[in-house]
């Protein structure tokens, strides 16, 4: 009986034939810490008495979600990275380096086929590499620190077949929206998507970790995606190892597989309360818009800056909306300023944050909406309050849908500036 | 090391905002409330009927939702030794081990409220009247760990899995 790509990844950091089902004691390749559970983790670390026999290379702190600090909580949380990180040779981040899922990428940390485990919810962005990133709590990476290991239940896995090609003006964003919705909420509970198909050879890395990303959105507890040359040249050029890449056993065995052949597919946005609650742009065009947001760990990348810039290129951003742009990181900062995206998004009236987790969702400080307000969020999350008051609606779209609806103060296609 | 209780029978999605609401819950709560009101929406009577032992049977989707580790320390204080379902939301799952409280993922439609269920974690079996339930083992290290009281005692212990 054959092997999903979630089986063998866990059976080669076990040392045993991992099944679905199975409980493993697994080596962990690496841990990411954030501020958003990093502090606590040191708490427990340093309460329990632990000893640090990690190899620091192998974790890092990167403050992201609580930057500019936006109190002096945060600022003492910060420090206590800081000190952490100089004990024990941990390197930290700092505000504006980026959003960890995209500073572990850009700087190699995660390779093909590599286990990992991380204080976010959105660490199975790595799967775009092949790699398994799975979300853990503050007490679960103090002792990844203690052991360098972790324990782990095997998921079952849903296999996802995309075929294929996207029509002009849809985007990966898209195409995932669609899945959510086929998936169900709480669909993927437990589980690993794994991804596959020929219509993945067509989308860039920047597209695929869209993909990878919102995996837990549908209640996954990972998301894996089948690597092919792309991805190893992505992988080897940022510097990650690429000995560990699996690829799924012909004969492995799914607890479901899904097919969506995207060649048809249009724009969709996700209305509140759910990410699955998908549905194509023009059943929600026209509603007025008071902020846009392009960013985030799931698309604020160069390739979703630099879409956003050429529908608002020689544009003004429509009166009385707020059109936030956070890169997510200093790297793609960098470059899509001298490409020109940002100075074009600058000039349409769009403010550019800090490469930094920004108006996702409010616990960071930033961009809270008001009751009866509306955005739209090239986001992952939907549900009521995830953006400050409970009676704001958040819509969720690719970066091209928020563009255009920040052009003209209303949900829009955005076929229509393309 | 096989666990012996009575069954207490829940049906499918019971969240952690079902066992542990957030109406009884505050900054200052503590334990001997918190345990007081467990359940209190679904089975007002819980807290006090529930003995050393018990074993909670559920459905799908037990604990879905929240990263509340209370939840899972709650029933552990409880008493009860063991939650059995046909499937777990995964943050409790994952607290739940942490905080050495067993929690075995297995088929739980012929197990019925007040049956006499003995529960092997070890052997990855369960009898409960006639029936005999199979479910994958929990491997050394692990129930180890959960009979150390959880991920943190069981480390300071043992310096490794």
């Amino acid at each position: 009986m054959g092997q999903t790509m979630a089986e063998k990844i866990l059976s080669a950091h076990s040392g045993s034939q991992a099944r679905a089902g199975d409980l493993v004691i697994a080596e962990l390749d690496y841990v990411m810490a954030g501020d958003a559970k990093g502090p606590k983790a040191v708490d427990i670390f340093r309460e329990a008495g632990f000893a640090f026999r990690m190899d620091p290379k192998k974790t890092d702190f990167i403050i992201d979600h609580f930057v500019p600090a936006q109190d002096v909580l945060w600022a003492n949380h910060h420090r206590k990275l800081r000190i952490f990180g100089e004990e024990h040779g941990v390197e930290v981040f700092e505000p504006g380096a980026g959003v960890c899922h995209t500073v572990v990428t850009e700087e190699g940390r995660v390779g093909p086929g590599a286990l990992t485990v991380g204080g976010d919810s959105h660490v199975c962005t790595y799967g775009a590499l092949g790699a398994m990133g799975v979300a853990v709590e503050s007490v679960e990476i103090a002792s990844a620190y203690a052991t360098g290991k972790l324990w782990f239940k095997t998921p079952e896995s849903v296999r996802v077949e995309f075929t294929g090609a996207l029509a002009h003006g849809v985007f990966s964003k898209d195409m995932e929206l669609t899945l959510a919705r086929e998936m169900g909420e709480n669909g993927a509970n437990y589980m690993a998507v794994e991804y596959g198909g020929a219509a993945l050879a067509d989308l860039s890395m920047d597209a695929r970790f869209t993909i990878a990303n919102m995996s837990v959105d549908m209640g996954a507890k990972t998301g894996i995606m089948e690597v092919d040359e792309k991805a190893l040249d992505w992988a080897r050029a940022h510097g990650a190892p690429v000995d560990g890449a699996v690829a799924p056993d012909e004969d492995a065995v799914y607890a479901r597989r899904i097919h969506l052949d995207i060649s048809g597919l249009t724009p969709v946005v996700a209305a509140p309360p759910a990410t699955g609650n998908a549905h194509p742009v023009e059943e929600y065009a026209g509603l007025p818009v008071q902020q846009a947001f392009v960013g985030t760990c799931t698309n604020g990348r160069l390739e979703d800056i630099e879409i956003a810039a050429s529908i608002v290129r020689g544009r003004k951003i429509a009166p009385g909306v707020r059109f936030y742009v956070a890169p997510t990181s200093k790297k793609i900062y960098e470059a899509a300023a001298a490409s020109g995206a940002i100075g074009a998004l600058a000039e349409a009236g769009a403010a550019v944050l800090t490469a930094a987790c920004g108006p996702c969702a409010s616990m960071t400080g930033n961009g809270c909406l008001a009751d009866g307000e509306r955005a739209i969020s090239s986001a992952n999350r939907n549900f009521p309050g995830r953006l400050g008051s409970k009676e704001a609606e958040i819509y969720l779209g690719s970066p091209a849908t928020v563009a255009a609806s920040a052009v003209t103060g209303r949900i829009t296609d955005p076929r229509e500036f393309l | 090391m096989a666990m012996r209780g009575r069954v207490h029978r829940f049906g499918d999605d019971i969240s952690t905002d079902v066992h542990l609401s957030v109406k009884y819950r505050s900054p200052g709560t503590t334990l001997e409330e918190l345990k007081r009101d467990a359940f209190k929406e679904l089975d007002p009577d819980f807290s006090e009927r529930v003995q050393a032992g018990d074993v909670l049977v559920a459905g799908e989707n037990f604990g879905l939702v929240s990263s509340r580790q209370d939840a899972a320390v709650v029933l552990r204080e409880l008493g009860v030794s063991c939650v059995l379902a046909r499937s777990f939301g995964h943050m409790f799952y994952r607290n739940a081990i942490n905080s050495g409280l067993p929690v075995i993922a297995c088929d739980t439609d012929a197990i019925q409220a007040g049956d006499e269920i003995e529960v092997d974690p070890v052997a990855g079996e369960a009898r409960a009247g006639d029936e005999t339930i199979t479910f994958a083992p929990f491997p050394d290290g692990l129930w180890s760990m959960i009979e150390a009281g959880g991920l943190i005692p069981y480390l300071q212990e043992k310096g490794d899995f």
